[in-house]
């Protein structure tokens, strides 16, 4: 077998500290202050829905209430997601593309410092004397001007949005410039894993899109400190030119999770690369283009032709959902958590896609625009789509990042209680939006009809909430009472597989011959040298 | 031969062919400075176009600038950097610097020094033979 080297440099073997600029140390950092962060946003989210449960005001006061909303909507999506779709990358990339590093380790480190900083700039907005930003997660104008939220605590909040955005667009580019600049030898670009693909078209987005909404914080600042009256159809345009990548943003490095879990708990290559990749490529470019339907109730936008696009967005997502699916056909499926959790993501997402479509039909827009149906819309994507990915990815990388497995039994019960979570909380909002229940209220009519519905979603975020306390145990137990995963637990198909666990500072001692999509099965069939 | 460049300008390509598409229908249902069809008033119709004819450009100059670049190897590069303190000092002054916009201009001018001390161990950590 044949071998290429990779020469770490003397000195290099410096520990995975809080200061490293190793790319692993630098993303399991910012996992983990993702992970702080989602358990805030979590909170948040558990006294919404405990304030929502029946009629009546019984936790905060309604300016408390609008701030509960807007921080818990503002951090899964700013402080979350976002860099957490990014940190994947961060950590995986140079592994997948036989990289020893990152290209600009430092500016990564810089971009997780800028990111906690805005995080906790967003949150120290509760100690002003007005409390923290209360405009939604959206901050439009004029609602966000200072006629309607005074106190810094919303500047705060502005400049900590920028700040965390300008965090992941630094990311993104160092990310993107990697896989550009900095593959080994043989890894031509059709040689990507799936993952690393959608890393790219994920990353290209950012840098492309992402600038606009750190524009629209300028814009609301200007509005609230200069006198500027910004036009209100400005700042949707630049928002919303920001805020619908970002959905997808938040979806494609979950597809490249479970892209990588399913060929490899299926024990077949991955079916129908090239289309793949196309169907990225397309995908993203609507991804792009269908902002405009964020607009169709103000009736100031080009309706036909973003509803068009939005629509044709299930076309190029069909051929994704047929790949995977196709993967797994015919296969010796093993049903282990991480599988559990990408088909789960399949299924869960693809109730989202399919209300996406209904949203994106402007007369039934206008009916459902700011109701609980958008609620359960986007949180069928954000939550049960994103989450269902990351937890694949979590599970089958555990191993690969700290050389232990986490508990099956465990990480079936996180498993279960997460899809009876999900659905118990979010299904019900549907009905509660086609009823006429309208988003970002603090109260409604005890006649109305919605209490047993409201009743329901705040018992299932309960079931949520002790997932994710099933989780934290899970990786409590499995870190201090370690079984040894080996290198290569689930005989996976790329890159990181045929290095040890976990990888070394450089990442390789020595590099396989790269000749397809799939060195580390490859390396495995080839056989002992 | 290596040819990633080809990736971010084929992407950038297709953004303006949708950008393009936008243009016309634009185009086609303009009238002045707002274009009106059916019940429907696009305000400012030049804009959500040139947002996205923006983004094209930028991912084909992307392109450009990738073929203008070597591309690099893969190994060899340091896998850890002295540097990563004032990295995150200067990081830790760009955020008390930008924080002064909600809390005034004397933190401002704290974050700037702090950054400016940051900066000042970066080029020092880079000076400095491993």
């Amino acid at each position: 077998m044949t071998t290429a080297a990779v020469e770490p440099r003397a000195g290099e073997r410096a520990p995975l500290g809080a200061l490293s600029t190793d790319h692993k140390a630098v993303a399991i950092r910012l996992g983990w202050l993702c992970g702080a962060f989602f358990l805030a946003g979590g909170v948040l989210a558990l006294l919404v829905r405990s304030e929502l449960a029946v009629p009546g005001m019984q936790i905060v006061s309604h300016q408390g209430y609008d701030q509960l909303f807007t921080m818990h909507g503002s951090t899964m999506v700013y402080l979350v997601v976002q860099p957490l779709a990014v940190a994947l990358g961060v950590y995986l990339v140079p592994l997948q593309i036989g990289a020893a590093n990152l290209i600009a380790p430092r500016t990564a480190l810089f971009a997780v410092w800028i990111l906690a900083g805005g995080g906790a700039l967003m949150y120290l907005g509760f100690l002003t004397h007005d409390g923290a930003g209360s405009a939604g997660w959206t901050a439009f104008l004029p609602l966000s001007s200072d006629r309607f939220v005074q106190g810094s605590g919303m500047d705060m909040w502005i400049v900590g949005v920028a700040l965390a955005n300008l965090a992941v667009i630094i990311l993104a580019a160092v990310v993107l410039l990697t896989i550009l600049l900095r593959r080994a030898p043989g890894m031509t670009m059709l040689r990507l894993s799936p993952f690393c693909w959608t890393q790219v078209v994920t990353c290209l987005m950012v840098v492309f899109a992402f600038p606009a909404v750190i524009a629209a914080m300028g814009l609301v600042y200007a509005d609230r400190h200069f006198g500027a009256h910004v036009d209100p159809i400005w700042y949707l345009q630049l928002f919303w030119y920001y805020g619908h990548p970002a959905v997808y943003v938040m979806f494609f490095p979950f597809v490249g999770c479970v892209a990588e879990v399913i060929p490899a708990l299926s024990r077949k290559r991955f079916f129908g690369y090239r289309p793949f990749v196309l169907s990225l490529m397309v995908f993203t470019t609507l991804s792009m283009s269908v902002w405009g339907h964020h607009l169709f109730t103000t009736g100031r936008s080009a309706n036909e032709y973003f509803a068009a696009t939005s629509t044709a967005l299930a076309i190029v997502a069909g051929v994704e959902y047929f790949d995977l699916i196709a993967t797994m056909w015919g296969g010796s499926l093993l049903l282990r958590t991480p599988l559990l959790f990408a088909v789960a993501f399949l299924l869960q997402f693809l109730i989202g896609g399919l209300t996406g479509v209904i949203v994106a039909s402007p007369p039934l827009d206008y009916s459902l625009n700011d109701t609980y149906f958008v609620v359960a819309h986007f949180h069928y994507t954000l939550f049960a789509g994103s989450m269902f990915g990351l937890f694949a990815g979590v599970y089958f990388w555990f191993p690969k990042v700290t050389g232990v497995q986490l508990r099956e039994g465990l990480g079936q019960i996180h498993f279960w209680l997460l899809v009876a979570g999900t659905n118990l909380t979010f299904m019900p909002m549907f009905v509660l939006g086609y009823d006429g229940m309208v988003r970002r209220v603090a109260d409604y009519p005890s006649d109305a009809g919605f209490t047993g519905m409201n009743e329901l979603a705040t018992a299932g975020s309960g079931v949520i909430a002790a997932s994710m306390l099933v989780f934290l145990a899970n990786v409590a137990v499995s870190l201090r009472w370690r079984r040894a995963a080996g290198d290569d637990p689930w005989e996976g198909h790329s890159l990181e597989w045929a290095t040890t666990s976990p990888p070394p500072p450089g990442n390789f001692d020595r590099l396989p011959p790269i000749r397809s999509s799939t060195p580390a099965l490859d390396l495995r069939r080839a056989g002992p040298a | 031969m290596r040819r990633s460049w080809i990736w971010p300008a084929a992407w950038g390509a297709l953004l303006a062919l949708s950008s393009a598409g936008l243009w016309g229908y634009t185009a086609l249902s303009s009238s002045g400075a707002e274009s009106c069809r059916v019940s429907v008033c696009i305000g400012k119709p030049w804009l959500a176009p040139a947002l996205l004819t923006a983004s094209a450009a930028g991912a084909v100059l992307l392109g450009c600038a990738i073929l203008l670049l070597r591309e690099g190897r893969a190994t060899g590069a340091a896998a850890d950097s002295p540097a990563g303190p004032a990295v995150a000092l200067t990081a830790v002054g760009a955020v008390v610097a930008a924080a002064g916009g909600a809390v005034g201009i004397w933190m401002t001018w704290v974050g700037i020094g702090v950054a400016a001390v940051g900066l000042a161990g970066i080029l020092a950590a880079r000076r400095r033979p491993r």
